[in-house]
């Protein structure tokens, strides 16, 4: 028998912004509690909201194991790790003050624009302890911004996005990011020449591989991957992980939801191109016998699942302009594309721009990427990066070449 | 019942919330979940900001509602405020689902329930199924310091089966789900399960590639709701004129927008996933016309759109949880009835398309919907199953496009998925209309 206990508080301040005015302040602190006990092969969850009873926890997950619900029981070694990420970004008063000044000075560099959505300050602990001895402790923190924004008298809901997470607050950067977005929208272009060029999008197009990834999936010969895991099946720059690094991700937990941390924090479902594993949770992976990515997830008082926080492309270069030599297109925003049961992909492009020698030069028409799956990530994959273009937060760029149609 | 203070506006909204949820995985149980959650969302404005705050301990909505008092500043003429005016004052009690409460079902039933009919959905192309039971029954409080004094009920329940289909070098995953209000609603025929096997078999073993371009395109019923929840209703939202009055001029009510043969409709009284009797701001629902006959004649609002706006209470402000605050959202969106048939609407298109059923949509300047089954159309009749990535156009052209309706409307709910709107997903929603041929799609 093995028993798990989760606790997470979430913290959450909330600016909600209305035509560059913060509008609201939204206060949420939350509590959640998960008692999990494992035996004979079965599970049985329970969870509650608030101040946790245990004990009762404890009763009622017990009587849960007479649903019969497959799990293995795994067991591990004692381990005692507590990470603190939190940063100071804000003293709580200077909070409305900072955005609210910042707001009014992206609406004075940017008057065609109206700015609105969320500005948020959260902070989280999260722990995980089992009977085998394992006790894990993870505090973090971010600012969390994510603009609307709109050409006045555009009949758009919106016309850009700009967000970023960070461990602080940089208003230089942020109005230095915004204002290269909105002069670049503001000179419309006619479309590129080329059928064929280079993109710089944000990972749009992985998930669609990624579905096709899930254990579940593959193994049941319902992927288009399927007899790949060990083989080589994309470009050899390409290695996606499961990155947990308390130093790399930003208020993210080192350990999945089942207690698992990988060595080093990161573990590759694609490296250099080569297929490792799987999407699997401790269940899929004893199911069908294959290594652990170790990226549960679980509602609070549900059973673990597979997952896909922290999924993370490595960094094939230090800046943009290593990876674009000349023209690209700078992807902003796409608009629900798809995959046909062939791998095709068609992607449709709201919002470009024409980049070249790191600069965004223009405002392109609106067009379609088209694409192959496997063409996409293997030959055309070119590289990522998450520097060189924007300098608030860590955004990936994620380049590649493809097909672009329906030029507008 | 609750302190409400002089010199603030101030609501609280209350959500005692039943689920249910039954996962099974290629027939074995993943999942046996039922959830009690009882929140309150409390809400206090004083004419220049809005203060927020949430809890899941409602004995505790008093000190809540005290400590935002705290951050915001009296105003004596809070009342005259042009939000604070258009807010309704009702005093009602509306509980629909009690007597069928999704509750008083045995567990037990609803697990056999989604277990047999997970049973009957076999086929030898079908690598991998997932089944899903789900139930919510939410009873809801409504105070506010104007005096409105509501309590209403909402209930859905529905089962849900996702199959991953395999031949050669192909996959292909499609859903099959039905939504009701009563539980005693949800059993399948052997004749629909089979349909259903059936054509999903025709289609991994027959789908051909499409030759990208544009085409004349009838929609399903199902896909006409989705084109009409992500071309229009979203542009029909008010808040996102607010501040821009160039806009406002731009949406200028009479303005035409689409084809004359168009009609939308949006309300929130239909029983199904978008039943809304009341907004989360305590305003009855009503009907609004977006478009009709090509022509805007409505829009969606808050009290504060309204207020902006100059325009009346729509009962459209919701939340998709007590963690939240309302914001401008559809109900039940649909294209009304025409008059044509489905025959007639096919038979004039010699090469076309015809949309079955979709994966999913969404829509800004440019809509897009991602069809699952989708059939040729060749000399006015349907004709073999083909491979469609996306639908795209822009959606003021298309809405001009729309050259025939048909006269099978059908009003649709879901219990898996919803809409998302900027931080607040999923939202549960209904929507629907006729089958309707639009003379002219991108298709890839």
């Amino acid at each position: 028998m093995k028993t798990e206990k989760l606790v997470s508080k979430k913290s959450n301040r909330c600016l909600n912004v209305v035509a560059n005015q913060v509008e609201s302040l939204r206060i949420n602190n939350s509590k959640q509690n998960t008692f999990r006990i494992y035996d004979n092969g079965f599970i049985g969850v329970d969870g509650s909201l608030g101040e946790a009873d245990w004990e009762q926890l404890e009763q009622s997950a017990k009587a849960k194991l007479a649903q019969g619900i497959d799990y293995p029981e795994t067991h591990s070694k004692q381990r005692v790790l507590t990470v603190d990420a939190t940063k100071h970004i804000f003293d709580e008063k200077d909070f409305i003050p900072a955005v609210q000044y910042l707001l009014d000075r992206l609406g004075a560099e940017n008057p065609q624009f109206l700015f609105s959505n969320k500005v948020q300050l959260n902070s989280s602990e999260d722990s995980y302890e089992n009977s085998d001895g394992e006790r894990y402790l993870y505090r973090g923190n971010q600012f969390l911004l994510s603009l609307a924004i709109k050409l006045k008298g555009s009949p758009n809901i919106m016309d850009e996005g700009y967000g970023a997470e960070s461990l602080d607050f940089d208003e230089d950067a942020i109005c230095r990011d915004v204002k290269l977005i909105c002069d670049a929208f503001l000179n419309k272009l006619p479309h590129v020449e080329e059928d064929e060029v280079t993109v710089i999008g944000g990972g749009e197009p992985l998930q669609y591989a990624i579905q096709h990834l899930i254990a579940d999936l593959y193994f049941n010969n319902a992927s288009l991957f399927a007899d790949e895991l060990g083989q080589k099946l994309f470009n050899d720059k390409l290695s996606i992980t499961i990155n947990r690094n308390p130093a790399e991700q930003i208020n993210l937990p080192f350990f999945d939801a089942e207690g698992v941390v990988n060595e080093g924090y990161v573990n590759y479902l694609v490296k250099n191109g080569v297929l490792e594993r799987l999407l699997t949770c401790k269940k899929s992976a004893a199911q069908y016998d294959t290594p652990n990515l170790g990226c549960a997830g679980a509602a609070y008082n549900g059973v673990p699942n597979v997952g896909a926080e922290g999924l993370d492309v490595q960094n094939t270069a230090t800046d943009l302009c290593e990876l674009v030599k000349g023209k690209a297109v700078f992807v902003s925003d796409t608009g629900g594309g798809d995959m046909t049961p062939s791998g095709d992909i068609s992607m449709p492009v709201m919002t470009a721009y024409l980049f070249e020698n790191g600069k965004l030069l223009g405002r392109l028409p609106e067009f379609v990427i088209s694409a192959n799956i496997f063409q996409l990530l293997g030959d055309d994959f070119v590289g990522v990066t998450d520097s060189g273009l924007f300098k608030f937060g860590k955004q990936k760029h994620f380049v590649y070449k493809a097909k672009i149609v329906n030029k507008a | 019942m609750y302190e409400f203070k002089k010199g603030f506006y101030s609501d609280v909204r209350i959500e005692d919330r039943f689920s249910t949820q039954i996962r099974l995985q290629n027939g074995q149980l993943h999942e046996a979940k039922v959830t009690t959650e009882k929140k309150a969302f409390v809400r206090v404005f004083d004419g220049k900001m809005w203060y927020y705050t949430s809890t899941d301990d409602v004995s505790s909505v008093q000190q809540a509602l005290n400590e935002l008092y705290a951050y915001a500043h009296s105003d004596k003429n809070i009342d005259r405020n042009p939000i604070v005016s258009r807010y309704q004052t009702n005093k009602d009690v509306k509980i629909v689902f009690a007597e069928h409460c999704v509750k008083d079902v045995p567990f037990e039933e609803k697990l056999k329930l989604v277990s047999e009919t997970d049973a009957k959905l076999t086929s030898s192309l079908c690598n991998y199924k997932s089944a899903q039971y789900l139930d919510r029954y939410s009873l809801y409080e409504f105070y506010s310091s104007k005096g409105a004094d509501i309590k209403y009920d909402f209930q859905t329940c529905g089962i849900a089966y996702g199959l991953a289909f395999a031949h050669g070098e192909d996959t292909m995953q499609e859903q099959l789900s039905k939504a009701r209000t009563e539980f005693s609603q949800l059993n399948y025929s052997d004749e629909e399960l089979h349909d259903f096997i059936s054509r999903c078999e025709d289609f991994i073993l027959n789908a051909k590639p499409v030759q990208a371009g544009s085409y004349p395109v009838v929609l399903a019923p199902i896909v006409t709701g989705v084109f009409a929840h992500e071309s229009f209703g979203h542009k029909s939202e008010s808040d996102f004129m607010l501040g821009d009055e160039a806009m406002a001029k731009e949406w200028t009510l009479g303005k035409k927008v689409g084809s004359d043969i168009l009609t939308i409709r949006e309300s929130g009284v239909f029983q199904g996933s978008g039943y809304v009797p009341y907004d989360d701001e305590g305003t009855a629902a009503t009907d609004t016309y977006l478009i009709k006959n090509g022509v805007l004649t409505g829009r969606l609002h808050s009290a504060a759109t309204a207020a902006a706006l100059n325009e009346q209470l729509t009962g459209n402000a919701r939340a998709i949880s007590c963690d939240y605050e309302p914001i401008v959202r559809m109900t039940t969106t649909f294209v009304e009835s025409g008059d044509s048939t489905f025959e007639q609407l096919i038979a004039p298109i010699k090469h076309g398309y015809y949309i079955y059923d979709f994966k999913h949509g969404s829509g800004m300047s440019t809509f897009t919907i991602a069809p699952n089954l989708a059939y040729e159309i060749v000399d006015g009749k349907v004709a073999g199953p083909v491979k469609i990535a996306v639908l795209t156009g822009n959606v003021f052209e298309t809405l001009g496009l729309i050259d025939g309706v048909g006269n099978d409307r059908q009003i649709l709910s879901f219990v898996t998925g919803g809409c998302g709107k900027m931080e607040q997903y999923p939202l549960n929603v209904g929507l629907g209309g006729p089958h309707i041929r639009v003379s002219k799609m991108n298709v890839q």
